[in-house]
């Protein structure tokens, strides 16, 4: 079990002498471990209920198993609670129902999100799967960025959409490999079309 | 939705091959955070996505299909197909985020403008939209029965040089929550303000907000005159100028306004005031009067009766351009008729 020296625990503590800052472990579905601050899980609706409910002491907190993050691995929870951390005490965004919204990707949210696809494909389930609003709200910008200044045709590049065609394909590609006997119909229906026949049924 | 059609990719373009692979409620937040046209653009992509990108209401600040002629020329002459534009902003001090599309052609229109002001229409809560009438036209088939009564949700509406049928038409698909109508009845000889108040917009019944505003100008005395006999039961003052009468709610009042100054048409302002409103409050509201809504005879009667008044966007450009419109006219008229001599 490795413990991840993600920039999660940063922090001078000589500048806040009196309180003792309490962190958290969290280990993800590879075995990473993290420690991060009770204040930067504030931003993740969910860790937050978590740990609220768990009551979990300082002496808790080193003498009992980090807390798992079953669908998360390693990579993405370190850019997570890297953001976290960095937003740490910031107001979390009140969703007032208004479209399109207005988001600005700060410098640091850029430089993190500065990953391949892949990640940032996992970065953003994270943020929903934990209900970190702000980093959603910034991952699903970058996303929806690259769309902007696009004709139809490079946004289908853009994004690989299929045309409703092969959408057709596809689904049907499915149906019947779910039910082969549809296929068997079908085929058999082909058939006595070919015979002359109408009276299928 | 997983298969990946085979494309060849432009280095260039940044891509998101994962899009497929999110869930829809999560591409869903994606799109909302997609500027107009991207959204717009999208839409045209495939099924899916258009269905994703429908299933969202969404905000605009101004929308504005005008001709293209300048002003005060199109309050002549009623702009066609082939010379409208198409204005979209989307939020209020953001010029990054506007558009324009020109329609060069009647094709044009149907193909790209009334697709994308129907998807606005259907989709999108506007802040102020503006619509003009076009030559050889009507609103009504043009929108066709794809509007419930009750379903535009438009804050401001101003319906420009609009037939009577028309503006009746758009009063009535405008929902209950829309602050402002701004319209010129100058087709209609007996505009019903009273009876849109009492039946369609029911301002009384559903007891409107302070500064709901309908605003019309009428060629005939007879809206006046009706109004005051409709509402006669909540008469608190009436003079040859205004009417105010009370509402079911005591702190308010709707005052109906003839314009201060003479002209052809008189815009009448009907307001939704506090009971607590002195009559000196609303002085201002009879100088109104709507760009492109007033017909000629009366744009020549600034000129003779009136000061120009830059609030009306009456100045002596405008007029410059007016004149020289006209004298343009007579030219072309002339050279034709010599062309077709020879």
């Amino acid at each position: 079990m490795s413990v991840e020296n993600a920039p999660v625990v940063d922090v001078d503590e000589a500048a806040i002498p009196v309180e003792k800052k309490m962190y958290y472990r969290f280990e993800s579905n590879d075995k990473k471990e993290f420690r991060v601050s009770e204040l930067a899980i504030q931003q993740s609706e969910t860790l937050n209920r978590l740990v609220e409910a768990m009551g979990y002491t300082s002496e808790d907190v080193e003498n009992k198993p980090a807390i798992a993050i079953e669908n998360i691995d390693g990579k993405t929870l370190k850019l997570v609670f890297q953001w976290c951390e960095h937003h740490k005490g910031e107001a979390i965004p009140v969703d007032d129902g208004s479209v399109p919204k207005i988001v600005e990707i700060p410098e640091f949210d850029a430089k993190l999100m500065d990953i391949d696809n892949g990640l940032l494909f996992k970065l953003i389930w994270a943020a929903d799967y934990l209900n970190i609003v702000q980093l959603l709200n910034v991952s699903c910008k970058k996303v929806a960025n690259m769309a902007q200044g696009k004709t139809p045709a490079q946004l289908r590049r853009v994004y690989l959409l299929p045309s409703d065609e092969e959408d057709e394909a596809a689904k049907r590609a499915a149906q019947e490999a779910q039910d082969p006997r549809a296929r068997e119909v079908e085929e058999e229906f082909e058939e006595r079309k070919r015979q002359g026949g109408n009276s299928f049924f | 939705m997983g298969n990946q059609p085979s494309v060849s990719f432009d280095k260039n373009l940044l891509t998101f091959e994962k899009w497929n692979f999110l869930p829809p409620e999560i591409k869903a937040e994606c799109i909302k955070r997609m500027d107009f046209k991207s959204r717009f653009l999208l839409r045209a992509t495939s099924r899916t996505e258009r269905l994703l990108v429908d299933s969202q209401h969404f905000n605009l600040y101004h929308v504005r299909l005008e001709g293209v002629l300048p002003y005060p020329i199109n309050s002549i002459i009623s702009s066609g197909f082939d010379d409208l534009k198409l204005t979209i902003l989307s939020a209020a001090h953001s010029q990054t985020e506007m558009h324009v599309i020109f329609s060069r052609n009647r094709e044009r229109f149907f193909e790209t403008i009334l697709p994308l002001l129907l998807f606005i229409l259907k989709k999108a809560t506007v802040e102020e939209l503006f619509l003009e009438r076009i030559r050889q036209s009507d609103w009504r088939q043009l929108l066709g029965e794809q509007f419930p009564p009750e379903s535009l949700n438009v804050k401001n509406f101003h319906g420009v040089v609009l037939t009577h049928p028309e503006t009746m038409f758009f009063v009535s698909k405008l929902k209950n929550n829309t602050r402002s109508v701004h319209v010129d009845a100058n087709t209609c000889q007996n505009f019903p303000m009273g009876a849109l108040l009492e039946n369609r917009m029911q301002w009384i019944a559903l007891d409107a907000d302070i500064g709901k505003t309908f605003r019309v100008t009428s060629t005939t005395h007879q809206t006046f005159n009706q109004f005051s006999a409709k509402f006669k039961d909540r008469i608190i003052k009436e003079n040859s100028e205004e009417i105010r009468i009370r509402t079911d709610n005591p702190s308010k009042h709707i005052l109906l306004k003839l314009a201060k100054r003479w002209r052809v048409s008189r815009p009448l302002t009907c307001v939704v005031i506090s009971s607590e409103t002195e009559e000196s409050e609303f002085e201002s509201f009879g100088r109104w009067v709507t760009k492109k809504m007033i017909p000629l005879w009366e744009y020549l009667s600034f000129i003779f009766t009136e000061e120009f008044g830059d609030e009306d966007d009456l100045n002596f450009s405008s007029f410059m351009i007016l004149l020289m419109y006209c004298l343009w006219l007579i030219a072309s008229m002339l050279f034709t008729r010599h062309v077709l001599r020879r």
